[in-house]
């Protein structure tokens, strides 16, 4: 690794951390070392029902201009996330830069209908503003809606 | 870890207060953001420039300061700064244009004694901001503040390193006036 991806990646690490505690209404783990694919693990918290939570992969580049630029250097990034993939929960990707502090956002582990997880296998990054991250939230507490619906209890 | 400023936690040593957000009270969370705030700050690039600077987190065990900031590109001379990260909610008095972030005399002395170039990054939390302040003879007393002369940008980066690595070459004496004195 060259000193300059070194410094990309600690800087894209601090932040995701800053993006994601950005909002009061999630718990951020950064995961150890060795704990697999996913760098980040955040629990959806607030007035929810039952344990809600999605994975974070955090990558860097030394630029990427726009969407476009993020998902040609990510590509090969994604694809190698999918075949490690099925996920047993939502996961997205986030991508920084060492220029500027904004972000780009896709989703690996996409929640679908009837709480079905769809893996993508080529990145569709979009600019991680706080919409889009409100998005990425709404998307994960309706999946474990659909799925929680699904759960029976017995005594 | 960075131990927040007031407004959010006055003391210097680790809370023990119970586990709030993200595993760590309250204080120690504003702590934390304010330390990643700084790191991105440290690391930015500057007009496709290469970063001036990598930051390194102490952690809990080092009191005195929260990053060891090293210059990559200096050659020569391995040339690096402690940085103290002092964070806040309170936002930025009008009035002093200054942030309210404490550092208490004990701090400043112990900050002095280490000898080699130290600054207080006093961090924003509500914008992000990061403001440099030296750590030298003139802060002596503590801080209950620090002005918002020198926010870390293109500017004043480029200005941090050229002090930091004119030191190591011994181009200044250890008490030569800092920029960023207070």
């Amino acid at each position: 690794m060259t000193e300059l991806q070194h410094l990309a990646e600690k800087r894209a690490a601090a932040l995701a951390y800053l993006a994601l505690t950005g909002r009061d209404d999630l718990d951020v783990q950064v995961a150890p070392p060795a704990g697999g694919p996913f760098d980040v693990v955040v629990r959806l918290t607030g007035r929810r029902k039952g344990v809600r939570q999605f994975a974070v992969m955090v990558a860097s580049a030394v630029e990427a201009d726009t969407p476009a630029d993020a998902d040609r250097q990510l590509a090969s990034k994604v694809k190698a996330l999918a075949k490690v993939g099925p996920y047993p929960i939502p996961a997205v990707v986030l991508l920084f830069t060492l220029r500027g502090n904004g972000g780009y956002i896709a989703w690996v582990s996409e929640p679908g209908s009837d709480g079905q997880l769809v893996l993508r296998t080529k990145p569709a990054f979009r600019l991680l503003e706080a919409e889009m991250l409100d998005e990425v939230v709404q998307s994960v507490d309706e999946w474990y809606d659909a799925r929680n619906a699904a759960v029976s209890m017995r005594g | 870890m960075t131990r927040p400023a007031a407004g959010a936690h006055r003391g210097h040593k680790k809370s023990h207060r119970k586990p709030g957000v993200n595993g760590v009270s309250p204080a120690d969370f504003i702590g934390k953001r304010g330390e990643a705030a700084a790191l991105t700050a440290l690391m930015q690039s500057f007009d496709g420039l290469e970063p001036l600077f990598d930051p390194i987190p102490l952690g809990e065990t080092f009191a005195t300061f929260d990053l060891f900031v090293r210059l990559p590109q200096v050659v020569g001379v391995y040339a690096f700064f402690f940085a103290q990260v002092k964070t806040t909610r309170r936002g930025v008095r009008p009035r002093s244009h200054t942030l309210p972030v404490e550092l208490s005399r004990e701090d400043v002395a112990a900050a002095l004694r280490c000898r080699v170039p130290s600054y207080l990054l006093g961090v924003d939390d509500r914008t992000g901001a990061v403001y440099v302040t030296a750590i030298d003879r003139r802060m002596r007393r503590g801080v209950s503040a620090v002005p918002t002369t020198h926010p870390l940008n293109a500017g004043t980066a480029r200005r941090l390193w050229d002090e930091v690595q004119s030191y190591w070459r011994g181009v200044h004496g250890p008490r030569a006036r800092s920029y960023f004195s207070l």
